[in-house]
This record gives structure tokens, C-alpha cells and sequence, in this order.
């Protein structure tokens, strides 16, 4: 999983990457300084839980992405088995890019779970 | 923590100026527009701010100059349209501010502020009435409330927008609301709009998320800020964001302005 997460943060604008169980507790964790504080990723679940609520509630169906844009940072998260993974990053990355990149670390770990 | 992120996207330079400007800082708030305006010419928020600065400083022909330059970007831009506007007005020229304001009303029908300001310019007695799209405004709340409902129904009549609507902090929907959104229980939709705003324990600086994008099975929804409520947009599964999330833009940058307008 660390290797994993790893490569994702190779990614240029990736500042850090956590993989996280439903209930809180951290799978994975590999950041930069910058983005060390645990407390970011668990505000991301909370986050994501309730964005994934309210969609949900609104005939969405399951969220299985969430990406939040501040003017000054990024956070995508990624639903995988067990968890969901989550890269904090730049806000000048491309979405596409970004994106791609997130998808690609949730394939090798759902590919690593097999 | 987040040094990384001091390079500034041009919504962060216009904001950060915004308010500089609405604390009086009028010399800062330039300095930051022309730096926002030279680093993003082809923002054009950033030289309506500047104009709006200009115009703080008693700066008409900087003013104009900033809203030529937006104009030229986008040559309908309400807001640019209407700062024009009043400045023909204040220039005595009444019949360019008319002719502005009658194409600027004739695609927004329901700019409350342009026909207020139509109205200043004691021309349409002489060269014809105010389009009747334009109806006759009771009360600012209420005149609120139409323009919200006519951003809202533009945006419901985007390709791949499902549903959309207005929401307050605890989650209840303001002005009108379309279509599915409203099945949403307020208390979901609250702790949604908390999702957006409890980051600045974490960011080192207070950070209200702008903007969150949730992909579901079915759909896809959008959370946008619009400072004092929340828009929020259901999308069909298939549609590609790059051609939704324009006209969210555009629909975030009308209530916001409309917040702006009711909080006067």
C-alpha cells in the first residue's frame, strides 16, 4: 500500500496520499511535510461522507469520487476495497490528470488486494 | 504548513482583493488586482475588481480602462456591463448608459440593479418603455428571488443538469428550488454545506472549500460556495464536466453577485 501511495505523490502537484477504513482509522498515510497532520485526512472522510450522504439523499446513487477545490489546495478521494483512498494536491493540476492519476492508484490497489 | 500553496489562483487574487477593498485597504486592494489582471490577463473578474477599486479611488478613467479590457474578454458581462453603465451615467451620458442597459435587460431580464439603473437614466419615457420581460420589482427580497429563479432556470436548461438548487447553511432551500434536489432532507444537505466550510482547523489559513464534485453510480452531483448559501447541481451520469462546470461558473458568479446586492 505504501508503495503504492508512493507513486501517486510521484505525480507532479501530488502532495500527499492516505488510505483510510470507514471508521477512521488510517490504512496508509505517505505526505509530504506540509500535508503530515492527520487531522486532514480524517476532515476528508468527514467530508466525503457527507457529500456522499447528500447525493445520495438526492437520487445520485453511491459516491464513488469526491474531489474538493479550494483556491489553494485540491483533494480527490477514491473509493477502494476497504477504505477510501485520498491525494491531496496543488489546485493547478488538471482535474483530468488528476483524476487519472487517483483512478490509476486505486486500480493497483484494488489489484493488490486480489 | 501549506507553504506550497502561496502561488495564487486568479479567484484567490480577486477575493483576497475584495476584501482589502471592503476594509478600506483601496492602495493594497489595486496592488493586488493589477498583479491578479497581469498574471491572468484573461481573467476577467480580475479587471472588474480592479474597476471596482478604480472606481473606490475616485480612478473613473482607470475604471473604465479595467472594464473595456473585461468587455473585451466578454463583451456581455453584466456586471462589467453595468459598471459602464454607471459610469456613463455619472458622465452625463445618458443615451450610451440607456443603450447599454437595454442590451444588457434584453439578455437579463431580471438584472434587478440594470433596471434600477435604466430607470436613472430617464430615457426610456422618450426612447421607449423598459422591456415588459422586466417585471415591475415589489420589493428587493422579491426581485432577489426572480433573478435567483431565472440563474437557476438557466442552469437547469444546460445539457447533462438534472437538477439544481439554492441551499442556506442549515440546509433549507432558498428562493426556488428545481426538480429532484428537493427530495434532499435539510439535515443531509446541512452537514453537505458544513462538508464545505470546517477546513480552516486543518488549512493554516481559514479555507472554505469553493467547490466539491461527487461522482456517484447514478450521476454526478456539484456543491459550489456562493458565500452566503450553497448551489447545488445534479448531473447525469454521462456528462463530461468540462461542459457543465462552465455555466455552474457563471450561475455561482450571479448569486454571488446577488448576495452582494441584498447585503447593501
Amino acid at each position: 500500500m505504501k508503495r503504492i501511495l508512493s507513486e501517486l505523490n510521484k505525480t507532479n502537484g501530488v502532495l500527499g496520499s492516505a488510505v483510510l477504513a470507514p471508521d477512521g482509522l488510517v490504512i496508509a498515510r505517505e505526505a509530504s511535510t506540509s500535508v503530515s497532520s492527520e487531522g486532514l485526512w480524517q476532515q476528508g472522510l468527514k467530508a466525503f461522507s457527507a457529500l456522499a450522504d447528500m447525493a445520495q439523499a438526492a437520487g445520485c446513487g453511491e459516491a464513488t469520487a469526491v474531489n474538493i477545490e479550494w483556491g489553494q489546495a485540491r483533494m480527490l478521494a477514491h473509493v477502494v476495497p476497504g477504505g477510501i483512498l485520498f491525494a491531496a494536491m496543488r489546485p493547478d493540476v488538471p482535474l483530468g490528470q488528476a483524476q487519472t492519476a487517483v483512478q490509476r492508484a486505486a486500480a493497483a490497489i484494488r489489484e493488490a488486494g486480489r | 504548513m501549506f507553504t506550497v500553496f502561496r502561488q495564487k489562483a486568479p479567484t484567490a487574487w480577486v477575493e483576497r482583493a475584495d476584501q482589502q477593498r471592503r476594509r478600506g485597504e483601496l492602495h493594497k486592494a489595486f496592488d493586488t488586482c493589477r498583479r491578479a489582471v497581469t498574471e491572468c490577463p484573461g481573467y476577467v473578474s480580475g479587471y472588474i475588481e480592479l474597476a471596482r477599486v478604480c472606481l473606490d479611488l475616485h480612478d473613473t478613467i482607470g475604471a473604465r480602462e479595467a472594464l473595456n479590457a473585461a468587455t473585451t474578454l466578454d463583451p456581455m458581462n453584466p456586471v462589467a456591463s453595468s459598471l459602464l453603465a454607471k459610469l456613463d451615467l455619472a458622465g452625463g451620458q445618458r443615451e450610451q448608459a440607456a443603450q447599454r442597459l437595454t442590451d444588457l435587460l434584453f439578455l437579463y431580464p431580471c438584472d434587478t440593479e440594470a433596471a434600477a439603473l435604466f430607470d436613472e437614466t430617464s430615457l426610456h419615457t422618450v426612447s421607449g418603455p423598459v422591456p415588459e420581460t422586466v417585471e415591475p420589482a415589489s420589493s428587493p427580497t422579491q426581485t432577489a428571488a426572480q433573478s435567483a429563479d431565472a440563474a437557476l432556470e438557466r442552469l437547469r436548461a444546460t445539457p447533462g443538469v438534472t437538477w439544481c438548487m439554492l441551499i442556506d447553511e442549515q440546509g433549507l432551500p432558498v428562493f426556488g428550488s428545481v426538480g429532484r434536489g428537493e427530495e434532499t432532507d435539510s439535515r443531509t444537505a446541512a452537514s453537505a454545506c458544513a462538508a464545505l466550510q470546517a477546513w480552516s482547523t486543518v488549512w493554516n489559513e481559514p479555507a472554505k472549500a469553493k467547490r466539491a464534485i461527487i461522482e456517484c453510480s447514478g450521476g454526478k452531483a456539484v456543491l459550489a460556495d456562493c458565500n452566503e448559501w450553497v448551489l447545488a447541481v445534479g448531473l447525469s451520469a454521462r456528462v463530461r464536466l468540462g461542459r457543465v462546470l462552465g455555466p455552474i461558473d457563471q450561475t455561482v458568479l450571479s448569486i454571488r453577485t446577488l448576495g452582494r446586492m441584498l447585503s447593501q
